[in-house]
């Protein structure tokens, strides 16, 4: 079980790393510019770089998008929950890295060569597992008290004061507690121990594990007060009357390795069972900080008087985008007065793909940026830069850019055309069933015939496909293109769009 | 030996096979270490039907595969226990492993001893040695009795050390141990399950073992008193019966995926003359690549023509082709059946490979390793061998490549061994051999059919078309994305 903010029912580990669509949302996210969007609202931190991620893996259905709204709302209300979760979750983040790194050093002279010393190492390795253990499992109740102090709504923040409750009742991790109570003295040296052994049919020892961990009698007035709180709390221990042999003094070796055997097989299994634990909430601070970043969203939006509301989520077949003022967040970003921004409105439905073109510097690119920027943040819960908005969930958001901004060599025109090519025969590749792609004056680097012969393939190939696209161009395709599903839209010179025809 | 072999009716060839031989055709992938072993020692003549009897046997009677199956499993206990026998420390943990040795060896006599009667000869005198066994009653009480007292020796696996400071009791306490108890909770939190990493083997000490016996004292008079009457029974030989009842498992589990694969199976014929032909042979080391289509070819070596090169495009077959020939052969030697549809093989004295090998050459250089090996198969192939050379001498300029190659192909080509050579080298059609060459389909875009024929000359190499590497012409997209006829 991993608890999540991000996801509901979270059952497994989601590992934004792993996706097979990384490399193409890598692409969407630097053509739509939202990483410079991203790190500007989070001054470059790591909350920027983590939001990055959860916005190249966009959502697939309703459910889990308005699980993230709702806590961002939540939020938004009770800013100071989300410091006192992120103050929380800062010390976690290093908890278990901080264990791995203080067993390092237990090796920091190398690895010890006699029975003795390998023993002192691995009961030193046990002993800070022991406290790893501890302070994982003592999260639960710190989480638990800090959220019960304020009023939330969302299904993600309720359910983890219920989880936590729960897991403070728990009689298995509290007996995982007391075991690892067991082992706080300094040295090995200081209990007594019983081990029971399984031998092989040649006699050789196959497992040696810990039955019992005494401590010998602590001198200090601490170990004297441990003892009089014990005996005040518990029965005596029935009478043990096993046969024994005994075998004396022993400085031998064996036995030493069979004790070092059996602390290590403990050392281990506890470590796994405290690493799972950690595991709960192991990724929650990256969490808090995505609704860091959609924290600090909201702010920059409302101190500029800029509107912006939650989008409604529509199924994938309702097939259409209806923005009602969208803008350009960078603009804004880059100090534009939000009176100065032109917002237009966009209504997308009902079609395979849209055309769009329009003299220089008109807003082309502006607005194809916005569209895709409002999906992207859409898909991942937070708000969008726009007074209204009603969009269909993609499969995909895919992008070809042919910007200035690559590092083509612009006298090496072959090299840059095939560069482009091979960018939309890997967008081909993946393309799915309502996925969306985004194409930005691609295949201008040849010449504008061929290159609008090429596209226009390639456009009806994604319509066959079910996918849908919008081309900002300057290429003939307009005329190229006759079916009734595509929209043609034009920019006039007051950053407009006029709606030429739906053929 | 006082076990019989069931590799040999009486001895060996006395040639043994190069083991990178079997690593460059790949038969490593299918056979072990051990069995690999066990088939370098090249068998007499004789003995291949002897083992394709066997090995007939076993397919199509799978309930003494089984057997077999299990004999291996003993096998495996046998050796170990045997290892620790060498190694005990006093007479107590000497009288206790010996037990579990003899157990082990009355299970295997036992299930020997079931095999059927009618089972190949090689089979049945090794059934009939346990047989013999069986109704022996001196040896019926040796087994009755080991096996009594391994379950008995049980009751002594399972102690618990209690240990404060340097002092150190022994007892039988089988409580809950911690990492039981954190099991316990983990399973009831529902985390993954989890096990100790380590494998743990400690050897008892001598003193321990006797504490040990002190604990259990019956038990270990028991074992005492066997070893006194038993001690001399145990015969090392049986331990050789481990990679030889490898060998044909590995190679029946072999022969079963290559019928899975759907591909044909064949006992080769013993060639009385100079001769290797073999109709329709697959390359089984494709097998090892999924989704991959195998390409049969066939193969045809004659007094005639016992010298081929082999030339063509890169990535068109060549090295597939040789090596599906080095593994027919060397299945064929092993008593295997091959991957073909007919095959009549000679018995070859022995088989040898010269691949490129990197890693192999020493100071002098590659190309001195390169005849350094060279000279080494010059001076064993012994004019009845097979011969398979790739891109020999690919490490040097041509010219001199070349002229090494001429003066290489005029050794071999009159002395009685069959040669295939890859190369790439012009300039070879005065060696007056035969070549051989990959065809390449140049009216569907060069396409590589795997396919292997007579070719006088080269076949050059092609380039890929850009356009269409990239897939996005009309053509292309209509079939790649053809769209629903209705409703478009």
């Amino acid at each position: 079980m991993k608890f999540s903010l991000l996801f509901p029912a979270e059952e497994e580990t989601r590992e934004f790393s792993v996706t097979p669509y990384r490399e193409a949302m890598e692409e969407t996210v630097y053509d739509l510019s939202v990483d410079k969007a991203v790190l500007e609202l989070c001054s470059g931190g790591e909350e920027g770089r983590y939001t990055l991620e959860v916005l190249k893996n966009p959502l697939k259905t309703v459910e889990e998008i308005e699980y993230r709204q709702a806590v961002l709302l939540d939020f938004v209300g009770n800013p100071h929950l989300l410091e006192e979760l992120q103050e929380i979750f800062k010390n976690y983040d290093t908890l278990q890295s901080d264990w791995r790194e203080m067993q390092t050093g237990i090796y920091t002279y190398g690895v010890p060569q006699t029975s003795g010393g390998i023993l002192d190492a691995t009961y030193e390795a046990l002993k800070l597992t022991a406290a790893f253990a501890r302070k994982t499992v003592s999260y639960f109740r710190s989480v638990y008290e800090t959220v019960g102090k304020y009023e939330v709504t969302s299904q993600g923040l309720r359910g983890i004061r219920e989880y936590c409750r729960e897991m403070m009742e728990n009689r298995s991790l509290d007996e995982i507690g007391s075991i690892s109570a067991l082992f706080e003295r300094e040295t090995v040296a200081q209990y007594r121990f019983k081990v029971r052994t399984e031998t092989d049919d040649t006699l050789r020892i196959v497992s040696a594990s810990l039955q019992e961990a005494l401590e010998l009698e602590d001198a200090s007035l601490a170990g004297k007060m441990k003892r009089l709180a014990a005996k005040l709390t518990k029965t005596a221990p029935p009478p043990d009357d096993t046969p024994e042999v005994d075998m004396g003094e022993f400085h031998l070796e064996t036995a030493r390795s069979i004790l070092n055997e059996a602390l290590y097989e403990l050392y281990t299994v506890l470590g796994g069972i405290a690493g799972n634990i950690y595991e709960f909430f192991r990724g929650l601070s990256g969490e808090l900080g995505f609704y860091d970043t959609g924290l600090r969203f909201v702010r920059r939006l409302a101190e500029a008087g800029a509107p912006f509301c939650m989008p409604k989520l529509l199924p994938g077949e309702d097939d259409c985008f209806r923005a009602k003022g969208l803008y350009d967040l960078h603009l804004l970003l880059e100090g534009m007065p939000i009176g100065d921004i032109v917002r237009n409105d966009v209504r997308i439905e009902n079609c395979d793909g849209t055309l769009i073109r329009g003299a220089n510097s008109t807003g082309k690119t502006c607005t194809i940026r916005s569209i895709g920027a409002l999906i992207l943040f859409a898909q991942a819960g937070f708000p969008v830069c726009a007074e209204s908005a009603e969009v269909s969930l993609r499969e995909m958001l895919f992008c070809q850019f042919s910007s200035a901004e690559k590092d083509f060599d612009a006298s090496d025109a072959a090299g840059r055309f095939e560069g482009e090519v091979k960018e939309v025969a890997a967008i081909l590749r993946q393309v799915t069933p309502q996925s969306l792609v985004l194409f930005n004056e691609t295949f201008q680097t040849t010449s504008y015939a061929e290159g609008a012969a090429g596209m226009v393939h390639i456009l009806e190939a994604l319509s066959r496909a079910g996918s849908r696209y919008i081309f900002v161009t300057h290429m003939p395709v307009f005329d190229r293109m006759s079916s009734p599903r595509v929209l043609k839209l034009e920019f006039g010179r007051d950053y407009r769009i006029t709606r030429l025809e739906k053929c | 030996m006082s076990y019989p072999s069931l590799l040999f009716s009486d001895r060996a060839s006395g040639v043994r096979v190069e083991p990178h031989v079997f690593e460059d055709v790949k038969l490593t992938a299918f056979f072990s270490e051990e069995s690999v072993g066990a088939m370098r020692i090249l068998c007499r003549p004789e003995d291949i039907p002897l083992r394709q009897e066997l090995l007939r046997f076993l397919s199509e009677d799978p309930a003494s595969g089984r057997t077999l199956q299990e004999l291996s499993g003993i096998t495996v206990e046998l050796q170990r226990l045997h290892a620790a026998l060498q190694d005990v420390k006093c007479e107590n943990e000497r009288h206790y492993v010996f037990v579990g040795l003899m157990a082990a060896v009355a299970d295997f006599a036992e299930k020997a001893a079931g095999l059927p009667k009618e089972s190949g000869a090689l089979l049945r005198r090794f059934g009939a040695r346990f047989r013999a066994d069986a109704a022996n009653p001196e040896w019926s009480r040796l087994a009755e009795r080991a096996r009594s007292l391994r379950e008995k020796a049980e009751i002594a696996r399972r102690e618990t050390f209690r240990m404060a400071g340097d002092n150190l009791w022994m007892r039988p306490d089988y409580r809950e141990s911690y990492v039981d108890r954190l099991l316990r909770c983990a399973d009831e939190l529902g985390l993954e399950p989890m096990r100790p990493r380590r494998d743990v083997s400690l050897r008892l000490d001598a003193r321990m073992v006797n504490a040990l016996a002190r604990l259990h004292p019956e038990a270990f008079l028991a074992f005492r008193e066997f070893y006194t009457e038993f001690g001399g029974k145990f015969d090392e030989t049986i331990l050789s019966y481990r990679f030889e009842l490898n060998f044909y498992l590995e190679a029946l589990a072999l022969m079963e995926r290559i019928r899975a694969a759907g591909l044909p199976l064949c006992w080769p014929e013993t060639s009385s003359r100079r001769r290797l032909e073999i109709r329709e042979l697959y390359d089984i080391s494709l097998l090892l690549k999924e989704g991959v289509s195998i390409v049969p070819n066939d193969a045809l070596f004659t007094e005639e023509e016992p010298f081929f090169f082999l030339t063509g495009a890169n990535g068109g077959g060549k090295t597939t082709y040789l090596r599906a020939i080095g593994i027919a052969v060397l299945l064929y030697l092993s008593g295997c059946p091959v991957c073909a549809e007919t095959a009549e093989i000679r018995p070859f004295r022995s088989v040898f490979t010269h691949f490129p090998k990197d890693e192999r050459f020493e100071a002098d250089g590659r190309y001195a390793d390169e005849q350094k090996r060279v000279g080494g198969i010059l001076a064993s192939h012994g004019g009845d061998s097979l011969i398979l050379l790739n891109e020999t001498y690919s490490t040097t300029n041509e010219e001199l490549a070349v002229s090494s190659t001429l003066e290489l192909t005029e050794k071999l080509k009159s002395s009685g061994s069959f040669t295939l050579y890859i190369t790439h080298q012009r300039g070879l059609e005065s060696a007056g051999v035969p070549f051989l060459s990959v065809i390449v389909d140049a009216r569907d875009q060069n396409r590589r059919t795997y396919r292997i024929a007579r070719r006088k000359e080269f076949e050059s190499s092609f380039a890929l078309d850009i356009l269409r590497r990239y897939s996005l012409d009309e053509e292309s997209l209509i079939r790649r994305f053809p769209g629903e006829e209705a409703g478009a």
